[in-house]
């Protein structure tokens, strides 16, 4: 019984370290995402303000999917 | 959800807690911040505004006093054309009159220099006349005497017998505006007289004469009318002597 | 010549005190007694009662740096309040840097809503001012460390030390040196009579025997409840403004009737997307809150982490990182709502039809 309970516990921490890979295309959605602001905003730096505000939010919704992950990670360790 | 820390007192308190935040931000802060800030925002404008007049009207200045600067620049370049023109004028004038004067000077000059060698051609005439006389008397005896002597020497100098201008005898001139005359000593007025008489009575009265004095014809008259030269003179007889001693 | 003098000793000050805390650091963490050891922190997501009890509510640390971040803006705009009734040129010091960030605020709202910035501004500027102050508050010394001593229920408490007494108050650390098994666990009676035999009187009085910190003071977006609250604060009011600015016709973005009725087989596809906007609503407010949170919750637990590990100089750099990120965040909430609440406002394919 007491094996088990380590096993599960053991198993769960591993589950939210796997859920935690949704934050590799996040990582890399962000990157992408500034990559282009930032070359768009030296190509034509008088529209700066618009691409930046459109950058943030393009790098908002790419974030999203690491901060699913990282609930997903929290929920499994702390609630589930 | 209790374990996330998820929890309904908490969460209400911080909604609550950001009304009031909202409500106390707004009245104490962005208000008066917003405001003074478009205030500020409409002085930098209005400065700006006051800033684009004073540099039209900078600019309208320039241009005007650039206007201005063209047109005193046209007049001083018109007015010293003008009086580069007049001073030229003036010059041309003087230079004109110094000429004339010149020219004058020289004429005057000239004509006495020519009226010198008149004088004293006329001067040696007279011993001229005595040399010859004392040279013939001894060539041919005292045959002549001397009153006939001079008549003779007369003649020959002015080429005028009896009243009469011999070269003029049987030619035919008329038509011509001027007569010039030419003999080897100045003639005397009365032989002049005679000459022209003459020449006039040929030619018509409305003709001039002039009378010109030539040593080189040695005797004799030569007269110019038009294109035509009547030759009396003792040259041009000596001339034909040669020619048709040949 | 006293002019470059100056600056230069006052380098060498600063100088000498950064490498005396480091020194202090290395002789805290490596070479002193186990007492001044950092140890390494408790991980615990739900905020923390401090004691305190205001109306029978429970004041949790994270409440409390919550209302230390409202006191230092409420300063901050009273001051202001009294200083614009009064001028109208800028202030100065502390209060030019606050008017420089409202005045950043607001051009960014007034660039991206337009004549609605007026309306939306209040909300989105205390959103980062909020945001922001908290993030910046949590970098003071004595957060997250100094707090109140509690009995640890299971794993590993630290024995209290008693450091200084005040008539009656007393001041307890921790020693690093004294791990305590809690009592939960099996063999715990007998550590426990050990550790009381070699502490003797230093325990006397002692609020426990396996003792962990609750600190007074936590990071305001370490609670899950702070962004939370803003982020369905913020997805709330953007179906406000959209009804506010567009009338009943703000929800035709979400059932396209129209789109169903003339549109074809393509109008039932759109149709369906727009249902898919309700479920974008709602991941708006967990992508929102889970954002800030992770964010300021994940370089809490760094800093405490690599804190504990190695106590000289990295944490520095690491609170270089946090003030960064607190910023950046807050920026990001703030333009996220700005983008949300101003999109709202505008019809919905408005640009369709140009």
């Amino acid at each position: 019984m007491e094996f088990n309970q380590f096993f599960v516990d053991g198993l769960k921490l591993l589950g939210a370290g796997i859920a935690m890979l949704g934050a590799i295309g996040a990582g890399a959605g962000v990157g992408i995402a500034a990559s282009g602001g930032v070359q768009a905003m030296g190509r034509n730096p008088d529209a700066a303000p618009i691409i930046q505000t459109n950058m943030i939010l393009g790098m908002a919704f790419a974030e999203a999917v690491a901060i699913y992950a990282l609930a997903v990670a929290l929920i499994i360790i702390f609630v589930g | 959800m209790d374990k996330l820390g998820l929890n309904l007192g908490f969460f209400l308190f911080q909604v609550f807690n950001f009304t009031v935040m909202v409500i106390l931000l707004y009245a104490w802060a962005y208000k008066p911040i917003v405001r003074s800030l478009e205030k500020r925002r409409e002085k930098i404008a209005q400065g700006l505004e006051d800033a684009r007049i004073a540099a039209e009207a900078r600019a309208n200045a320039e241009k005007e006093a650039a206007k201005i600067l063209a047109e005193a620049q046209a007049k001083a370049g018109q007015i010293v054309r003008e009086a580069t023109e007049r001073a030229e004028a003036a010059a041309k004038d003087v230079r004109a009159a110094a000429e004339a004067e010149i020219a004058k000077a020289r004429e005057s000059a000239l004509a006495e220099a020519e009226g010198e060698r008149n004088r004293m051609l006329g001067d040696l005439r007279g011993q001229v006349a005595a040399l010859a006389i004392a040279a013939a008397q001894k060539l041919v005896g005292e045959t002549l005497d001397e009153k006939r002597q001079h008549a003779l020497i007369n003649e020959f100098f002015s080429g005028v017998k009896a009243g009469k201008v011999v070269v003029l005898e049987g030619a035919e001139v008329s038509g011509a505006a001027a007569a010039e005359v030419t003999s080897a000593l100045p003639l005397t007025p009365e032989e002049q007289e005679a000459v022209k008489k003459d020449v006039l009575a040929k030619m018509g009265k409305q003709a001039t004469v002039a009378f010109r004095v030539d040593p080189s014809i040695l005797g004799g008259l030569v007269i110019k009318v038009g294109d035509k030269v009547l030759d009396g003179s003792v040259a041009a007889q000596l001339e034909g002597l040669r020619q048709s001693l040949k | 010549m006293s002019s470059e003098a100056k600056p230069k000793k006052r380098f060498h000050i600063k100088t000498t005190l950064i490498l005396g805390l480091f020194a202090l650091g290395i002789y805290a963490a490596f070479i002193g007694p186990s007492i001044l050891k950092p140890i390494s922190p408790v991980v615990v997501l739900p905020p923390e009662e401090t004691g305190l009890k205001i109306f029978g509510f429970p004041i949790t640390n994270t409440i409390a740096a919550t209302l230390l971040a409202d006191l230092i803006l409420i300063i901050l705009a009273v001051s202001a309040y009294r200083f614009y009734r009064q001028h109208e040129d800028a202030p100065k010091g502390l209060l030019n840097a606050f008017e420089a960030i409202v005045e950043f605020l607001w051009n960014t709202v007034q660039g991206s809503a337009g004549k609605w910035a007026k309306r939306i501004m209040p909300i989105v500027a205390t959103i980062f001012l909020l945001i922001f102050t908290a993030n910046m508050v949590k970098m003071i010394p004595g957060f997250e460390s100094i707090g109140r001593l509690q009995q640890v229920h299971e794993g590993t408490g630290y024995a209290p030390v008693a450091l200084l007494h005040i008539g009656d108050f007393t001041l307890w650390t921790i020693d690093k040196g004294q791990p305590v098994e809690a009592a939960a666990h099996g063999e715990a009676a007998a550590t426990e009579g050990h550790a009381a035999a070699t502490e003797g009187h230093a325990a006397e009085g002692a609020p426990c025997t396996a003792c962990e910190v609750v600190p007074f003071l936590r990071g305001t977006a370490t609670d899950i409840n702070f962004p939370f609250a803003l982020a369905v604060i913020t997805v709330l009011l953007t179906q406000v403004y959209g009804v506010w600015a567009q009338g009943p016709k703000y929800f035709e973005k979400f059932f396209q009737v129209k789109q169903l009725i003339n549109g074809g087989p393509f109008g039932a596809i759109n149709f369906g997307v727009g249902l898919l906007e309700i479920i974008l609503e709602f991941a708006k407010i967990l992508s929102f809150g889970f954002r800030l949170f992770g964010n300021i919750f994940a370089g809490a637990l760094l800093l405490s982490i690599i804190g504990a590990l190695t106590a000289v100089a990295v944490p520095a750099g690491l609170y270089l990182f946090e003030v960064f990120f607190g910023i950046i965040q807050a920026y990001v909430f703030f333009l996220l709502a700005t983008i949300f609440l101003s999109g709202a406002t505008v019809a919905h394919g408005h640009e369709e039809h140009h």
